[in-house]
């Protein structure tokens, strides 16, 4: 019995569950319950890739485009293989380190919501779904934010509360001028009706939902709240948003631009140029902003800006091709986010400091750690042999295609300054030191390290493995 | 076969134990080898992502010179550190050596950059995380960083050029691109072209662009350095030859190439008389390095065969004489502890072998006959004046003369005057392990002096792969050009009789003076005593003369290292603005977002 409702009701049931059976107040281990989670929606997953091959609606309570539905295409598959992955990797990582915040019910609870919100956005198939499921979403992240119970925490999380609300607020009036004027919720109906309306409320509706969607998506001047919020929260929560959230956001992002306004042009003016330049600015802001930052949390983040704003680059030149590379470029981006926020955790306990200058010859204490972070710099930057490397290129080539010199540029910039921040952090992890005791590190936590890695290198020397997928999932857009 | 050998470098990086790293390293330079003897055609192409990039390989000639200059190097290098470097330095090393092969045979702009961009990180790593804990050169954290940004930029100066060729040809070949640089007009359409120049000149150290250099040279592990200065730096000079050569194919090439003579030549003289106040033993060797390349670039400008043949000779006989400079030093070091020359002097008796080691190199670098050094020089020389670019000629003469001052400080410094820090008694011969390669070196330098027809014919080969005439050699040992022509056997051996004639006189009639050995401080007519502080070193003292020298001066004070460092600082402070953009508070944060919005809703409402 393959269904996608199955998704949606294993985290979800399992968010009800968790806070009855007497385990309200334990301060038992338990983040062995999201890694069986993720296992199992991964098994899902393997097993919806070999029952179904073509694209699958799936309606519940009434059929479509009334009742609540599911979609499962290409595409969404992409996207899920990138939630679930990253969930997988990133509570594999908890479960094999732990820490005392992600003890007791509340971090599984937290976690299966998250989930939930984040499988939900990318498989729903109507807008009033997809922003409750956004709802899900976002109050999940806020508490994960929260997680450590520091007051700095506390700070992060209400910055993010705030920005988010006006997220949701833009998201609801959206839907609520949709549903009054086209009558249907139904996301392939509506990307027939909307054409027919005018145009001035076609703008208003399509500017409502990008600001909604573009702030989770980091974009500029909307993501003033992210640096805040990787600084606030755990590093591996960190990943969480720069490996999950962001990606839920970018896939709204591309629902919004294929699918509700396919081909995004209203009144002969393509919307895709406002992004194209939205997403260049965040880009480069993003990496000049991240050169001087000494938190290493904080400047993941804006690494994590960064690099998301380069596949949207991608995605807004909305060819083929383009979109390919920018999908690639979102795969690549997660693997490496867990990477390096896993590390991120582990450096930032052993050192007890966050500040970049404290990891003084961690790199030679912890020689794993040490080339597992340096694979991760690498692969952000662009270095060959690793998969960013192709999926950079694919998305330079992509442009020059289109002839945007200037862009092709500016993202070249970024990458010096990209290369020098993390390079400082190399040039530190390896700064000499007094010979010390070379420490064990759990095998578990090994694995997680050793997975997305592997990935990587992998993925940069045979890319055609999974290139078909993606230019499958590429081709579903159009 | 070589994207295979690539593969296969690739493949063995977890090599623990030296000897499979030389075994690997030979068997690369045997089957090099081998392909001069039976050229086969092994063009490769492989479908790295489908729809997007087909990268293709094949190694030209000009590929495989290069090639073996790096695998024979590579080879000395990993006997001369046999024993002394983990397994993550192997791992590297031959990471560096693959990406290198690919850079060589690419044929396409993304196998070029991938080989280009792996070489340059892991030749990075290789700086940065390997120093011992006993090594006495301290590393300077702004080094690396002036290093791998340098590095970068012209990486990605070229990835931006050589798209936007893409752009312009709709094709990933290198050939096209070159065909298209070809074909532009005038000078202003050569931008592009002059950009991605900029790029190798970058890679080669040239001015403005070599303030990389002596530091990198100076703070990478000993043998790395050699490695660095005798096969990484060829580097700029493939990616010329492959993009620019020949020149007389282009209109707008005549201002270009005299251009970039000078720019060798200024870059040679400011590198000479940088090296000349050297203290430091690898620093010296390095702006050396910077001078020598400079040379190659003029050559390579001249653009008439025999200036390019001069040009490929200097260059492969540069390789040979770093190598061997650099691993004495490096012997030196490692015995001895010291890295400058005021701390070294008078180890000729304890190290006779390293003595004659840098005499020969020392000789060789001059390019003084009868050593190989001399040929290329002349070749350079004769097709400067050919050329009538007698003004670069002068540019040229200058470094080369000043060149002997900091080629006699190398050996005053260590091996002659007075010991300071080091106690000769106490000093030992550099390890065998250094020796070994270092002898052969040494044989090779002197074999090439005899017959430099030996490089001379298969860099005839080279150039009629270019297209251009060949070089008019007689025999084995001679070389004739329309002003002259010299024979390596015919001088090697006047300067073998003149030097046994002068030899049998002087063990004959030359009187030995009574002799007596004497304490360093003990000089018996000088005014004062001096005490174990006072600074008797010729070491010391030699290269501070130079800032007295009118333009020589003016060179020497000026470091460029500075101002790149100040504008850099500049552009971080820009970057410092940048980040006032995130606020971090959560008030200002929260009304600037809706500020942005605004402004997004402005922009959308504007257009639509």
């Amino acid at each position: 019995m393959v269904s996608t409702i199955w998704f949606i009701a294993l985290p979800l049931g399992l968010a009800f569950i968790l806070p009855f059976r007497g385990l309200g107040h334990t301060k038992r281990d338990l983040t062995i319950i999201p890694l069986v989670l993720t296992i199992v929606l991964g098994g899902l997953l393997f097993l919806f890739r070999l029952a179904v091959t073509s694209p699958v609606l799936e309606g519940f309570v009434l059929d479509p485009p009334l009742g609540i539905s599911f979609r499962m295409g290409a595409t969404e598959f992409l996207f899920l293989m990138i939630v679930i992955g990253s969930a997988f990797l990133i509570a594999l990582n908890i479960y094999g380190e732990k820490n005392d915040i992600f003890k007791g019910y509340q971090f599984p609870l937290i976690f299966s919501l998250f989930l939930t919100g984040a499988i939900g956005i990318i498989l729903t198939g109507d807008l009033f779904n997809l922003f409750i499921f956004w709802e899900i979403l976002s109050i999940a992240a806020y508490l994960l934010t929260t997680l450590e119970g520091k007051s700095r925490s506390f700070e992060g999380g209400i910055k993010y509360l705030l920005t988010g609300a006006l997220s949701s607020v833009f998201i609801l009036i959206a839907v609520s001028l949709i549903y009054y004027s086209a009558g249907t919720m139904d996301m392939v109906e509506l990307g027939r009706l909307i054409p027919a309306l005018p145009s001035g409320f076609k703008a208003l509706i399509f500017l409502c939902l990008f600001i909604g969607f573009a702030i989770e998506a980091e974009i500029f001047p909307l993501n003033l709240w992210a640096p805040d919020v990787f600084e606030a929260s755990e590093s591996r929560a960190g990943g969480l948003f720069s490996s999950i959230a962001v990606k839920t956001a970018a896939f709204a992002l591309l629902r919004l631009f294929f699918v509700l306004f396919g081909g995004a042009e209203i009144a002969g003016y393509s919307f895709f140029t406002v992004l194209l330049v939205l997403a260049l600015a965040t880009l480069i802001i993003a990496e000049f902003a991240a050169f001087h930052q000494s938190n290493l949390k904080r400047m993941l983040g804006y690494s994590s800006i960064g690099q998301v704003a380069l596949a949207l680059t991608a995605l807004s030149l909305a060819t083929e091709s383009a979109l390919t590379a920018g999908l690639f470029h979102l795969l690549n981006h997660s693997l490496i986010k867990v990477l390096l926020f896993s590390l991120a955790a582990f450096f930032i306990r052993k050192a007890g400091s966050e500040s970049i200058a404290d990891f003084k010859g961690m790199g030679r204490k912890f020689p794993v750690a040490g080339l597992f972070f340096t694979i991760g710099a690498l692969a952000v930057a662009g270095f060959p042999p690793f998969s960013p490397f192709a999926s950079k290129m694919a998305i330079l080539k992509a442009l020059m295609d289109g002839g945007h010199f200037i862009v092709l540029t500016g993202i070249l910039v970024a990458t010096v300054v990209e290369v020098g921040y993390y390079f400082k952090v190399i040039q530190v992890l390896y700064a000499p030191v007094e010979k010390t005791e070379k420490e064990k590190i759990k095998p578990m936590v090994l694995f997680s390290w050793f997975v997305p890695a592997a990935l990587l290198t992998g993925l940069g020397i045979y890319p055609s493995v999974i290139m078909k997928y993606i230019s499958l999932a590429a081709g579903a857009l159009f | 076969m070589v994207s295979a050998l690539a593969v296969f470098f690739l493949g063995t990086h977890k090599i623990i134990r030296e000897l499979l790293s030389i075994v690997s390293l030979a068997l690369l330079t045997g089957l090099l080898l081998m392909r001069i003897v039976s050229p086969v055609s092994d063009d490769f192409t492989w479908q790295y992502m489908p729809g997007f990039f087909t990268l293709s390989f094949s190694l030209s000639s000009f590929g495989l010179l290069f090639a073996l200059i790096a695998a024979i190097s590579g080879l000395l290098k990993s006997f001369a550190s046999w024993g002394i470097n983990s397994k993550g330095y192997h791992a590297l090393f031959h990471l560096m050596m693959g990406g290198l092969m690919i850079l060589l045979s690419a044929g396409d702009y993304i196998s070029f950059f991938l080989g280009w961009e792996i070489m340059t990180w892991s030749s990075f790593m290789l700086f940065n995380n390997f120093s011992s804990a006993d090594d006495p050169i301290e590393k300077s954290q702004d080094t690396g960083f002036l290093f791998i940004t340098l590095s970068l930029i012209s990486a990605l100066l070229m990835l931006g050029v050589l798209f936007f060729l893409y752009n312009r040809t709709g094709s990933m070949n290198i050939a096209d691109g070159v065909a298209w640089l070809h074909g532009v007009k005038g000078l202003p359409s050569w931008i592009p072209g002059l950009l991605l120049m900029s790029a190798f000149f970058l890679k080669s150290g040239l001015l403005p662009f070599h303030v990389w250099v002596p530091g990198t040279y100076r703070e990478a592990p000993h043998t790395f350095t050699a490695f660095l200065s005798a096969a990484l730096s060829k580097v700029g000079i493939y990616a010329f030859i492959l993009f620019f050569l020949p020149f007389s194919l282009n209109e707008g090439s005549g201002q270009i190439s005299y251009l970039i003579a000078w720019i060798g030549a200024i870059t040679a003289t400011v590198a000479t008389f940088k090296a000349i106040e050297q203290n430091d033993m690898k620093g010296l060797l390095a702006y050396s390095s910077i001078g020598q390349m400079a040379y190659v670039f003029t050559a390579m400008a001249v653009g008439s065969s025999l200036a390019m043949g001069g040009a490929l000779f200097q260059m492969v006989n540069h390789s040979l004489i770093k190598l061997l400079l650099f691993f004495i030093v490096a012997g030196i070091i490692e015995r001895t502890g010291k890295t400058r020359f005021d701390q070294l002097g008078g180890l000729i008796y304890k190290m006779p072998f390293s003595f004659i080691g840098v005499l020969v190199g020392i000789i060789a670098l001059a390019g003084m006959p009868p050593l190989s050094g001399f040929y290329g020089k002349w070749m350079i020389y004769t097709s400067l004046i050919e050329k009538g670019w007698l003004l670069v000629l002068t540019g040229i003469v200058l470094p080369s003369t000043a060149a002997f001052i900091y080629c006699y400080k190398l050996i005053y410094g260590i091996f002659l005057g007075h010991p300071t820090e080091v106690n000769p008694e106490e000093a030992k011969e550099i390890s065998p392990r250094y020796r070994v390669p270092s002898g052969l070196l040494m044989a090779s330098i002197v074999l090439l002096g005899l017959f430099p027809g030996l490089i001379l014919k298969p860099v005839n080969v080279l150039l009629s792969d270019l297209g251009m005439e060949t070089l008019a050699l007689t025999s084995q040992g001679s070389l004739n050009a329309a002003s002259g022509s010299v024979s390596g056997f015919m001088v090697m051996n006047v300067f073998g009789g003149v030097f046994a004639v002068i030899l049998i006189l002087l063990s004959l009639f030359g009187k030995k003076a009574p002799t007596r050995n004497l304490h360093r401080l003990d000089i018996a007519y000088a005014g004062e005593l001096p005490t174990e502080q006072t600074p008797l070193h010729y070491g010391r003292g030699l290269g501070h003369e130079v800032k007295r020298v009118a333009i020589a001066g003016a060179i020497v004070k000026r470091s460029l290292t500075e101002k790149y460092m100040k504008i850099g600082n500049q552009l971080g402070g820009i970057l410092e603005h940048v980040r006032g953009f995130y606020p971090g508070n959560g008030q200002v944060s929260l009304i600037m977002t809706m500020v942005g919005a605004a402004a997004v809703a402005l922009l959308i409402g504007l257009k639509g």
